[in-house]
Order: C-alpha cells, then sequence, then structure tokens
C-alpha cells in the first residue's frame, strides 16, 4: 500500500512536471522559466520521460519490500506528499506568469554587473541614429552604467518598452522600465531598468504596468532621484506584456 | 555514567572514521582561521586598471580607471603621483579609483602611476599601487599630390602614416584628391573631376565599398570639416554654371543617420552662404562667418539656434576644448569665451626685438599658450618679410620653425590633438615653386610638411604632402 | 514475501496493464487538457510574492528536471545494461587510486548534481561502496565536459577561478570519499529504505526482462527523485522571496566575508553545475576571485536542493558531517585563492 502511495505520487509529479514543460513549449512560453538555449535539451528529455510514463503504465507493479513508516514518519510524508501535489496542482493549474516586481525590489535593480558589456560607448556614440530606437533597456542600462556624461545620450532617442518599478530615492516622479535578464533560468533573473523622470507618474500608471516609453536621456530634473541621468519621455503608453518578457 | 563515557571513548578513539573526521575538521578550522587571517592582514592589491591609450592622447579628462581586489576607503589626490607630471584628479568608489587627467597626454609615453597608503574599508594595511602604461603612438594622414610633371595618369593618395618614420601606408588613390577629412572608421574624400566640378565620397578604413555621397548638383565643394565624435562633416557648396542655385552655402552630412547632404538655414529660411566655418572641438556645434562678417554659432541638431557673437575681419580656430575661439579684427587677434562673450586680446610678442605682424594662431589649451604663425620685416636683405612659427605663453615668445634663408614661405599648420607636436606646411623656395594648378585648393609641387615638438622645438619628421589630419 | 510476490504475480497477467494504460494515458490527456484550457480563465490575482515564489520554484523544476531524467536513464543504462562488473573492471584495485579514476567517471556521464543522485545510486547497487559512489557524487558535477566547457568560457580558461574549480572539486571528493571509507560499516551511511534496497536480491531471478526492469527503476527513481526535487525547489524558492540579495551583495568585496556570502548565495540558489558559471558571471565584477570559486565549487555540492535529493539516499548524521567538512574545504580554497590571486 505504501509503496504504492510512493509509486503513484513519483508519477503523478513526473507527469505533471512533463506535461506542463511540453505544454510550455508548445505554446512558447518555456522562456518564462528557463533560457531558449535549454529548450531543445529539456522538451527531449521531457518527451523521452513521457514515453517512460507511459511504458510504466503498461508495466505491472513492482513487489512491495518496504516497510510500514513508523507513525511521525508517516505525517512527515503525508506532509511532504500534499505539499509536493499543491506545488504540481500550482504547475497544472495556474497560468505562467513572469516574475513580478516584488522579486525585482527584493533584488536591488541594477545591482549586478549583468549585460555590462552589451553597449560601449565608443562605438555607440557613433552609431547610426536608427539603431538607437532598436536599443533595449539592457542595451541603455549597459550604457548608462558606463557613462553619466549627458552630452553623450544627446540626439539618441530611445524607445523601450518595460514593466514599472518605482524608484526608491524619488518613488512620485522617478520609476524605472524595467526587464529580468535571465542567464540560465528564471532563478537567476536579474531586474535591470532605464530611471524615467515622468512628475506624478502614479496618476496614470501603476507599478508592475507594461509601457512604452519614448524620448530622450537628459540631467535627471529630480531633486531627491540618486540617478544623474534619467529618460525624459515625450510619449508614455501602457502596452500588454510581450510574449518575450525577459531579456538575455 | 562510567558506561556512557567509556562507550564515547570508544567512539571517538576506536573507531578509525569518528578519528579521521574529527582530525579533518580540526585541520580544515585550523587552515581556514590561519587563511582568513592572512587575507585579513594582507590588504587590498590592484587587480586590474583600464585606460584608452588613443583616447588619452587625443582628448583631455580621459580616465585611468584602477581596480583593486576589493572596497577600499576613499583616495586622496595627494596619494597619487605620476610621471612624467600631468594634472589629474582623482575619484574612488568601491573598489575603483579613477584617475582624470586634466589634460591629453603626449604621444608614446611611458606614465607611471602610484597610488600611496590604499586601504581597505575593513582593516588598516596600507598598500602602495603601482600602474604604468604606454600612450598611443601618434599617427596622422596627410595628401601627397601626385606631380603633373611626371605624366598623365597619375594618382593622389591618402597616406596613413606615423611620427617615427617609414613610409605609411596609402589609405586610398584616386586622381585629383582636393582634401580630405577623417573619422575613425571612415575618410571623406573631396575630388576634382576633369569638369573642375567636385565630388564626395565616404572611403571605408577597412577596406570596404567606396560610397559616393549624392550632392545637391553639379558643383564645387570647398572647406571641408569634420567633428568626428559627433559624426558630422560638412563643406561649402557652390553650384556650377548659370544655373547654380548655391553660392559657398554650408551643407551638413549627419554620418550617424542617413548620408544626405542637407543645407543649413539661415534666419530667412534659405540656405547659409558663409566665408569661412569650423565646427567646434567633438560637438555637432560650429561657427561661421557670413559674408557681412557676422560670427555665427549654431547647433547643427537644432534648427534655428543660430547665435550671432558679433561681427570681425576673420574667423579663426577654436581652442582645443571648443570653449575658445579665437577671431580677429583689425588690431589683432581676440580670444572670444563662448561661455561668457569676454574678449582677450592677444598682441603677437616681438621677435628678437623686433616688432611681428601676427597671422593664424591656435591656442593650445584652455590657456592662452597658443602657436602662432608670425611675419617679420626683414631690414638686412632687401624688403621683404619672413615667416616664423612660434610659441608663445604670456609674454616670452619662442621660435619654433623658419624657413631656411628666409626663401620659403609657412603656407599653413596644425597643432596635434594633445598639443604635443605642431605640423608645418612649408614651401622651401617660393621664387622656384610651381603649382599643381588645381582649380580649387591648389598647391605647389614642392611643398613639405614637417613635425616639430613644441616642448624642444625639435624637427621629429617631414613628409612630402600636406594637409595632414591627426 | 513469497505469497505477495505470487498474489501480484496473478493479479497482474494481462487485463491491469490494458487498463493500466488506458487509464495513465487517459490521465495523461487529462492533465493536458487541464493545463490549456485553465489560462483561459484568465489570470489569477495572486499576490505578487506568491506569484513570484510558484514561479521561481517552477523555474527550478523546469530547469533541472531534464538533468534528473537523463541522470535516471543513466543510471537504469548503468545498473540494468552495462554488463556486470563491466565498470569494475576497468578500476584499479587500490582504494586511493581507484576513487581518484572514479573522480572522473563524470567525464562519460555528464549529468549535473541533481541527475548525479540517482546515478549514483544506481552505482552503488552496483556494488561501488558508499564512500566510492560519494566521491562519483561530488566529483562528477564539477569534472565534466559541460561544465569545464561552460567555466572556461564564462572565466577564461586560464582563470583563478577555473583552476579553483576543478582542482577543488576533485580535492573535496576524494578527500570526502578517503573519510567515509574509513567507517567500518558502509550501509549505515544510507537511509534504511535504500539500504534494503540494495540489499534485494538480483531481480533477474524473476526472469523480468531487462526493458522491464528499465521501466520498474524509472518508477522507482521518480518516485524517490521527484518529491524531493519538489520540496527542494519550493524551499530554494521560499528562501529567494525570503531573503533580499542586498543582505548578501553588501558582504561584497570584504574578502573573509565575501567567502561566506557566496557560501550562502550557492546554498539558497541551489542552479545546476552545468549553468552556474553564466549565472554568477555578472557578480564576478563585486565579488573576489576567491568567493567566486566557492561558490562554484560549494554549489554542485551541498544546495537546498541537492541536501533534499541526497536526504534519499544518506542518513541525516551524514549530510551534516559531509555539509561541515565540504564548507571547510570550499572555505580553505576560497582564502587560498583569494589570498594569492
Amino acid at each position: 500500500m505504501w509503496r504504492s502511495v510512493r509509486r503513484w505520487q513519483g508519477i503523478v509529479l513526473v507527469v505533471a512536471a512533463l506535461v506542463s514543460t511540453v505544454w510550455l513549449a508548445v505554446t512558447n512560453q518555456l522562456i518564462l522559466y528557463i533560457h531558449p538555449r535549454y529548450i531543445v535539451f529539456t522538451v527531449i528529455m521531457a518527451v523521452l520521460g513521457l514515453v517512460l510514463v507511459v511504458a510504466s503504465f503498461v508495466s505491472k507493479p513492482d513487489h512491495d519490500h518496504d516497510e510500514p513508516p513508523k507513525r511521525w514518519r508517516a505525517v512527515l510524508s503525508i506532509t511532504a506528499t500534499v505539499v509536493t501535489l499543491a506545488v504540481a496542482v500550482g504547475l497544472v493549474v495556474v497560468p505562467p506568469a513572469t516574475l513580478t516586481t516584488a522579486t525585482a525590489n527584493q533584488r536591488v535593480i541594477n545591482s549586478t554587473g549583468v549585460g555590462a558589456g552589451t553597449q560601449n560607448v565608443s562605438s555607440a556614440a557613433s552609431a547610426p541614429a536608427g539603431t538607437f530606437a532598436k536599443f533595449t533597456v539592457l542595451d541603455w542600462s549597459s550604457l548608462l552604467r558606463q557613462t553619466s556624461d549627458a552630452s553623450f545620450y544627446q540626439n539618441k532617442a530611445a524607445d523601450v518598452t518595460g514593466f514599472i518599478t518605482s524608484d526608491k530615492s524619488d518613488p512620485d516622479n522617478v520609476f524605472y522600465v524595467s526587464r529580468f535578464v535571465i542567464t540560465c533560468c528564471a532563478v537567476d533573473a536579474q531586474p535591470i531598468g532605464v530611471p524615467v523622470y515622468l512628475p506624478n507618474w502614479r496618476s496614470s500608471f501603476s507599478a508592475d504596468e507594461w509601457v512604452r516609453v519614448k524620448g530622450e536621456f537628459d540631467t535627471n530634473p529630480s531633486r531627491t532621484s540618486q540617478e544623474s541621468i534619467a529618460l525624459v519621455p515625450s510619449d508614455t503608453t501602457k502596452v500588454d506584456q510581450p510574449s518575450d518578457p525577459y531579456l538575455y | 555514567m562510567t558506561h556512557t563515557s567509556t562507550e564515547a571513548e570508544e567512539r571517538l578513539g576506536r573507531s578509525p572514521f569518528r578519528r579521521a573526521l574529527a582530525v579533518t575538521i580540526a585541520v580544515l578550522v585550523v587552515l581556514v582561521a590561519a587563511f582568513a587571517g592572512l587575507n585579513y592582514l594582507q590588504g587590498p592589491k590592484l587587480s586590474s586598471a583600464t585606460i584608452d591609450a588613443s583616447s588619452a592622447v587625443a582628448k583631455a579628462g580621459q580616465q585611468l580607471r584602477l581596480f583593486a581586489n576589493q572596497n577600499i576607503s576613499a583616495v586622496k589626490k595627494s596619494q597619487v603621483t605620476i610621471t612624467p607630471a600631468a594634472p589629474f584628479s582623482v575619484n574612488s568608489s568601491g573598489e575603483i579609483i579613477a584617475v582624470q587627467f586634466g589634460t591629453r597626454l603626449s604621444y608614446d609615453t611611458q606614465y607611471r602611476v602610484t597610488v600611496k597608503s590604499v586601504t581597505s574599508l575593513y582593516q588598516d594595511r596600507p598598500q602602495t599601487f603601482r600602474y604604468s602604461f604606454t600612450t598611443a603612438k601618434a599617427q596622422f594622414y596627410y595628401l601627397d599630390r601626385a606631380d603633373p610633371t611626371a605624366g598623365g595618369d597619375q594618382l593622389d593618395s591618402i597616406v596613413r602614416t606615423g611620427l617615427s618614420g617609414g613610409r605609411g601606408t596609402v589609405v586610398y588613390s584616386a586622381p585629383h584628391i582636393q582634401e580630405f577629412v577623417v573619422f575613425p572608421q571612415l575618410i571623406a574624400v573631396a575630388t576634382l573631376g576633369d569638369d573642375k566640378t567636385g565630388s564626395l565620397s565616404l572611403v571605408s578604413l577597412s577596406g570596404g565599398p567606396v560610397e559616393q555621397v549624392a550632392l545637391p548638383g553639379s558643383g564645387t565643394i570647398g572647406r571641408l570639416e569634420a567633428s568626428p565624435d559627433a559624426g558630422m562633416l560638412g563643406f561649402l557648396f557652390t553650384g556650377a554654371g548659370p544655373s547654380g542655385s548655391y553660392s559657398s552655402d554650408l551643407m551638413l552630412v549627419d554620418l550617424t543617420g542617413t548620408h544626405v547632404v542637407q543645407p543649413v538655414l539661415g534666419l530667412d529660411s534659405r540656405p547659409l552662404g558663409v566665408a569661412d566655418w569650423q565646427f567646434l572641438s567633438g560637438s555637432t556645434s560650429f561657427v561661421a562667418q557670413t559674408f557681412d562678417q557676422t560670427v555665427l554659432l549654431i547647433d547643427a541638431k537644432k534648427p534655428g539656434s543660430s547665435v550671432p557673437l558679433g561681427q570681425y575681419a576673420e574667423l579663426g580656430r577654436s581652442s582645443p576644448d571648443g570653449k575658445t575661439l579665437i577671431v580677429s579684427d583689425v588690431f589683432g587677434k581676440i580670444a572670444y569665451s563662448l561661455a561668457d562673450g569676454k574678449e582677450t586680446r592677444l598682441p603677437a610678442l616681438p621677435i628678437a626685438g623686433a616688432g611681428s605682424f601676427g597671422g593664424d594662431l591656435e591656442l593650445l589649451g584652455s590657456g592662452n599658450a597658443r602657436v602662432q604663425q608670425v611675419a617679420v620685416f626683414d631690414t638686412s636683405g632687401g624688403n621683404s618679410y619672413r615667416s616664423y612659427l612660434v610659441y608663445e605663453q604670456g609674454t616670452t615668445s619662442r621660435i619654433l620653425f623658419q624657413t631656411a634663408n628666409g626663401k620659403g614661405s609657412i603656407d599653413g599648420f596644425s597643432v596635434s590633438p594633445n598639443g604635443q607636436y605642431v605640423a608645418v606646411n612649408v614651401v622651401p623656395d617660393v621664387a622656384s615653386s610651381v603649382s599643381d594648378g588645381y582649380f580649387v585648393n591648389p598647391k605647389s609641387t614642392s611643398i613639405t610638411t614637417v613635425f616639430i615638438d613644441i616642448a624642444t622645438g625639435n624637427l621629429v619628421r617631414s613628409v612630402a604632402g600636406f594637409d595632414e589630419s591627426w | 514475501m513469497g505469497i505477495r510476490v505470487a498474489e501480484s504475480r496473478r493479479s497482474g497477467i494481462r487485463t491491469p496493464t490494458v487498463v493500466g494504460l488506458a487509464v495513465g494515458v487517459v490521465g495523461i490527456f487529462a492533465v493536458f487538457a487541464v493545463r490549456a484550457l485553465t489560462p483561459a480563465l484568465g489570470k489569477w490575482s495572486l499576490p505578487n510574492q506568491l506569484q513570484d515564489l510558484l514561479t521561481l520554484s517552477i523555474s527550478v523544476i523546469v530547469e533541472s528536471l531534464p538533468f534528473v531524467i537523463l541522470g535516471i536513464l543513466l543510471s537504469i543504462i548503468v545498473q540494468v545494461w552495462i554488463p556486470d562488473r563491466w565498470i569494475m573492471r576497468i578500476l584499479p584495485a587500490n582504494p586511493i587510486l581507484r576513487r581518484g579514476v572514479i573522480s572522473f567517471l563524470g567525464i562519460f556521464l555528464p549529468v549535473c548534481e541533481c541527475g548525479n543522485v540517482p546515478l549514483a545510486r544506481g552505482l552503488i547497487v552496483k556494488g561501488f561502496t558508499v564512500s566510492e559512489s560519494m566521491t562519483f557524487l561530488l566529483a562528477a558535477p564539477i569534472l565534466n565536459p559541460i561544465t569545464i566547457i561552460t567555466t572556461g568560457q564564462a572565466f577564461g580558461f586560464d582563470s583563478w577561478v577555473f583552476v579553483a574549480r576543478l582542482v577543488g572539486g576533485f580535492v573535496i571528493a576524494n578527500v570526502i570519499g578517503w573519510l567515509f571509507s574509513k567507517h567500518p560499516d558502509q550501509d549505515s551511511l544510507l537511509t534504511d529504505r535504500f539500504a534494503a534496497e540494495c540489499r534485494m536480491p538480483d531481480p533477474h531471478e524473476h526472469g523480468e526482462t531487462r526493458w522491464k526492469k528499465s521501466i520498474e527503476l524509472f518508477t522507482r527513481e521518480s518516485g524517490v527523485i521527484m518529491p524531493a526535487l519538489f520540496i527542494g525547489s519550493l524551499v530554494a524558492g521560499l528562501v529567494q522571496v525570503a531573503v533580499p540579495r542586498a543582505v548578501l551583495l553588501n558582504l561584497g568585496s570584504n574578502p573573509v566575508w565575501s567567502i561566506l556570502a557566496m557560501m550562502v548565495l550557492a546554498f539558497v540558489i541551489s542552479v545546476c553545475s552545468n549553468v552556474d558559471s553564466f549565472f554568477i558571471l555578472p557578480f564576478a565584477s563585486t565579488f573576489m576571485p576567491g568567493s567566486i570559486s566557492v561558490f562554484l565549487v560549494f554549489g554542485p555540492i551541498i544546495d537546498i536542493k541537492m541536501l533534499t535529493l541526497m536526504r534519499t539516499t544518506f542518513t541525516a548524521k551524514v549530510l551534516v558531517q559531509l555539509t561541515v567538512v565540504v564548507a571547510l574545504l570550499s572555505a580553505l580554497i576560497g582564502l587560498v585563492v583569494n589570498y594569492v590571486a
């Protein structure tokens, strides 16, 4: 009896995890959890796993070698089983989502060198104007890390999309257009962002909303913000979350 | 009691596993403690450093960034020494010490930077950081025109070379090159056709295709100028023939965007005709002198931003930082501060007691130290003027260059971006000089450019050509 | 025992197989259908923290799952398909040399640490001593081609970090192997359940086919590993939501504290050794090389997910001893690198 609970728990968890993985891959949402470079490997392994699961249905149960567990162990085991099943249900039922501002704040925006070398100042200085419109939040934050010289940003129009995270030093007038950068999976997601100066932004937007901001960088007009350069928007619009919310 | 203690003894003493585990843990704890102590006592170390050796000679305000292996306490200017001496400021944050140079550094020179008493944020173990780097060698381009007497179909060449000699590399050859300007990745070349009209080509320095820039029509190009940092070039365009709709009008090309020639519009929304013009160092702003002698300051990226600075007889060169402009009136040269409009007269200093007439002038830094071409009336040998190139600072002047026997003439000069060398275009013997007869920008076939170290006055190199571009 | 075998044989001849297959396949499709239909019901407005906990935990599961499956597959191959004593024969007899060679087995079995647990279990069943399987378990995640290449790509093949990681992994695995080989009763290191499994008579006696045995192994291993993976991922997610990253980063570049900070970070993060170089690379500018080495040496051996996975095989006491020794050794490696580099 105990044996088959174990056995079926394993199979249920494998099925939940594999089916979710395959479904995420089919609907192109696996990138919400892992870096695209691992997708092929993950899908191959998931399909192999499913084949083995189906095969295990054909096979008859093994003999029961286990002694029934002691009472307190049984309690512990049942608790663990309930917890894992709860995670499995979450895995199967809750719609997939990106990380939110809770994690962005907890991990401190722009706190690591992630993507620091994405763009460099000297090559960006002579790049054709058209390329700046294609720069992502990651490109700009990489440049902002390298230089706070306002003249460098002159005549370089930015057009970036990301979700709103409020700035700690001036939460009313400055927010970050932020994205998570993933090097392996969502666990290592690092928040990066570009400061935007929009006085009283909370009147029309709220944190976690996805926005597209157009404008130019200039010396940050905010008195309290610690960012010396900020994007001064000419146009800010709400947009839907893109299908590939993370940057790599 | 007795029972448990023997059991414990047995477990500790007899089981080889227990003993090995205890010994291993004990040894490891001692080693970890020892190395933690060593680390604690070691103090910070210099782990890496960055500096752009070519920007450091071209622009002031470049940074040497020294990375310590751990966070360090603030570094003061007094802790830092640099040899050979150069003005600098120091900033430190976290593990980085940023040494910012106040001036452009000398070419091909080893700088040694020493930071004394660097301490970690966590413990007081002073260490000395030493770092040395060698700046980039001087490199320039010049135009070597073919000798018209040597045969019909020879090509003019643009040559890249350095100060240490060698023949240099020909980066572009074409018939009848009028002038050229250099960008980091390309050169823009104005050439003259057989019909005396000009054309403008963009030549990639990495061997890409040559791009022809479409001109507003058929006509001539003049005063080709570049702002390499801003990725812009400009020239004066005059339409050819009776239908020519442009007359010495200023045209700009933004190389960071579409390479389309755009006329600069005056306040009347018509193309602006100018007598002379130039970019201010490293920016999209430029100064231009219209035909009524008004000098205008205009930002190419802001239409309608033209600011009149006043009327002057002549528009001169701008300072390396782009903040001061040389203009002249009937009384001589004036340094005009673009920040506050303040004018400072720069009288030509007497040479060996004889009064001199000041010609073209270039400021070397933010002060008034300058290189100037001057003429002195020659009382000894007939009624003629002798040209000199002099270095002037305060009230002293020093001759950098004069032509041999006074037979030659100085055609022009330019100072290297770091103010270390001056290039002088010389026609050695005016009497026997033959012009190459180009329709625009004609030069003597014997023109030579000599390079002089401003600090010592030593001649370091000479090349058979002109239009040097650093 | 004998009676039960007879019972299960009698009842499992034909009908349950078909029924099982049908129920199973229908079940899989049902899960698929649920998964595909629920997003249509609209977005759940979970609190941000809970949503992120779920996202992070699922991310760890999805990231580890292929490696776990690969590990189980390799374990099946080693246990069922490779002839008995085939591996044993090529290994030297001297125990120290033997463990040295075992440290490099990962080169042929490139799995990261989570896949290594089922594989190490398989090796014990196959005849490895517990200490030898430990050596394999600790060395293989680091001394395998994928990890070597990713670490080299991230930090450079001539960097201190690269050398410290490979040498460190080898040293730790062999010290641990040597230490636990001194234990007189190897079986007592294992959980009762796993020890019992190892004492199981060879299933070939029952006349089962290799295929059947493979599938049986798959079910059994996933029954053991999957709950541990789920719990480990959940705890890893919980800790990440609860502990602000800034606390660790602030310890940044103190040569002594940063070692500790990196060990805590490695413990909490629980990413696989094949990919952790890319994870830690952005921190390389903030942390000292020794601290980065500690992360890369300690992380693959001891972290939240790994401890729950190893608990399926080893007793809690063994895990505590293992953690203490590995932590001290990693700290020593980090301190030495910080001192020298």
